[in-house]
């Protein structure tokens, strides 16, 4: 199970590095193009560009930034002490799975039940190769997918909470330069 | 205030206050909002992706995050530290010196303060105080305060965050940034020469003169950076957000090609690392995107604009109000928050008073970057402080001084904006 969810991960870095280097060398190209005798400037590196940076923001944040790393106002929580620390993180896990939740079959019906997300392609992309134009609704699905796994890593850190204690916080792992992933007992 | 919009505030800063991540906080609050409504919940999130997919400026944000990484993790930065020592290492205090000139430089590529502290900086702590002349707290609370310099000089994050939120122009926020920086830079060289001499640090063996050259050369190709970025803008070569993928590709060719310092596999972690920081930025962006919908379908920032209005305030008085706001809010709130969700209420108002949103966009950013070293939460005090291990009392402690020629420096500004505004204005900006 462990060695599985390391591959898991080191995939999904993979992935999300890959879909960086995409952004930059597509940008790159842009530019190439339009400067380029005998080029053509090219259209599409832009709409590639924009529907790349959406999907590596999503996906990013459900597989690959760990829950330290998003930008967080944790002064209270913070100078809590640790039993109301496990508290409130408990509580913010619980409300952000309700969140999840209730507002799922609304999502999911906007993005995967209107026909309009069908019928609306992406403009001026095509699919290499086959030469489609790709429907609108590919560029929210991976909201959809955050929303899903978002509800898992939050049982999941509930799970952990209740059983293990309090995951390190960012700065701690930092200082402590240490790889154990819980906060030590003291 | 309606029902619907308390509702989702309440949620918004009472999730937020227990530690759930600033943009889940958000995104809750708005389903909150839009569901006491009686609206669409999905709302919230096809808002999101339309924006995020809509705003191309914002793709400046990875490429820039990228090219710091890169950067930090070429031996550029070695490179420029030995320049800046042979630059001022010699007077007393030198290495305080060399501190402020190596953010003034370094802060040309990365765009991010905490790349420079937890970067350049903790290198720059580290031989303070193996020299022996001077205090941890002192080395630390100078490096901290220091960086706060990055974002003000081109590139800078924060700057595109705000040209995002106010529409005002990249290019010439960037160039309005430059006088800001160096004068930073120049208050804090001063408070530092003060302090030095009160004190007696010692000083530093002066490196030669005629070894200068050859310094300086060695490292030119780090020092062009900005050259090449800003020509990249005003020459209309490309777009900012290009440039910005410029900047990433030629921080490569130095790192790999003149310094040969980076390995294949440093550079893949680079982008997994760049990936990951520009994931948890781009969702507050986007989470902040939704808020702003929300604020605007309420009418609030027209309210505000209107409440002004009618209180008959100077602009003046106007953008010394919101400077004291958001140098309060500085002390609790991360600075991204602060310029995509705390500033677009005020744009409004400016527009109204006749304020100009490039001399008030540097100011903000400015102050948002001062709140970064603000007692309690400032995260450049946590950065110095994790890094190195030198203890946060010791390190505030010694920031105040900093802290208060930097508001100087800020004062400064408001009160002239001729600093911020007049390099654009030779390039052409009509404000």
């Amino acid at each position: 199970m462990k060695i599985l969810l390391k591959w898991f991960s080191r995939g999904a870095e993979f992935i999300a590095a890959m879909a960086l280097a995409a952004i930059f060398v597509t940008f790159l190209f842009g530019i190439f193009f339009r400067y380029a005798p005998f080029l053509e400037p090219i259209g599409w590196s832009v709409v590639l560009i924009s529907l790349l940076w959406v999907w590596l923001i999503f996906f990013g944040c459900a597989f690959i930034v760990r829950e330290p790393e998003h930008v967080t106002f944790d002064i209270l929580y913070l100078s809590a002490p640790r039993n109301v620390r496990k508290v409130m993180a408990v509580i913010s896990a619980t409300l952000l799975i309700a969140a999840m939740v209730w507002s799922f079959p609304a999502v999911w019906d906007a993005v995967f039940g209107n026909r309009l997300m069908e019928l609306k392609k992406i403009p001026t992309l095509r699919v290499p190769f086959a030469g489609g134009k790709i429907a609108i609704k590919w560029l929210f699905a991976p909201f959809v997918m955050l929303m899903v796994v978002v509800t898992l890593r939050s049982l999941w850190r509930i799970a952990t909470i209740l059983r293990s204690g309090l995951p390190k916080t960012e700065l701690q792992a930092l200082k402590a330069g240490d790889a154990s992933e819980t906060e030590a007992d003291q | 205030m309606s029902l619907e919009l308390t509702f989702g505030l309440i949620t918004l800063f009472g999730m937020a206050a227990i530690g759930t991540p600033v943009a889940y906080a958000i995104l809750v609050g708005c389903i909150v909002y839009l569901g006491v409504a009686g609206q669409d919940l999905a709302i919230a999130g096809t808002t999101m992706v339309q924006r995020l997919f809509d705003g191309f400026l914002l793709l400046a944000v990875p490429l820039f995050i990228a090219s710091a990484n890169i950067m930090n993790a070429g031996a550029i930065s070695d490179r420029l530290l030995q320049f800046c020592i042979a630059l001022v290492g010699r007077f007393r205090g030198g290495m305080g010196h060399v501190n402020v000139v190596a953010s003034l430089i370094f802060s040309g590529m990365s765009g991010s303060a905490v790349a420079d502290a937890a970067g350049i900086g903790k290198i720059i702590i580290d031989m303070m105080i193996k020299s022996g002349h001077y205090t941890r707290g002192y080395a630390a609370a100078i490096t901290a305060a220091t960086a706060t310099i990055g974002p003000i000089i081109p590139p800078s994050i924060p700057m595109v965050l705000y040209a995002l939120v106010s529409n005002a122009s990249i290019g010439n926020l960037f160039l309005a940034g430059i006088f800001p920086g160096i004068l930073m830079g120049a208050v804090l060289m001063l408070m530092n020469t003060l302090i030095s001499h009160r004190r007696g640090f010692g000083k530093e063996e002066p490196v030669p003169l005629r070894e200068l050259p050859r310094v300086t050369i060695r490292a030119t190709p780090a020092l062009l950076m900005p050259v090449i970025l800003l020509g990249c803008i005003y020459s209309g070569v490309t777009t900012p957000t290009e440039a910005a993928a410029i900047a990433a590709l030629y921080a490569l060719i130095v790192a790999i090609g003149l310094y040969r310092a980076i390995k294949f596999k440093t550079l893949y972690r680079v982008f997994v690392d760049s990936a990951r920081a520009a994931a948890s930025v781009g969702l507050v962006i986007g989470a902040s995107m939704i808020l702003t919908y929300i604020v605007v379908q309420e009418n609030v920032p027209q309210s505000i604009s209107a409440m002004f209005a009618s209180a008959d305030v100077s602009p003046l008085v106007f953008i010394l109000l919101v400077n004291l706001m958001v140098l309060l809010l500085g002390c609790i709130l991360d600075a991204t928050v602060i310029i995509l969700v705390i500033i677009p209420l005020f744009i409004p108002t400016c527009r109204e008073l006749g304020i100009d949103l490039v001399h008030f966009g540097v100011v903000i950013v400015v102050n948002s970057m001062i709140g970064l070293i603000t007692p309690p939460y400032g995260i450049l005090l946590f950065v110095t402080n994790a890094v190195t291990g030198v203890p946060l009392k010791e390190i505030i402690a010694e920031v105040w001084a900093f802290l208060a020629v930097l508001l100087g420096a800020l004062l400064l500004m408001i009160l002239i904006p001729d600093i911020v505004l007049w390099l654009p204005r030779m390039f052409g900006y009509q404000g």
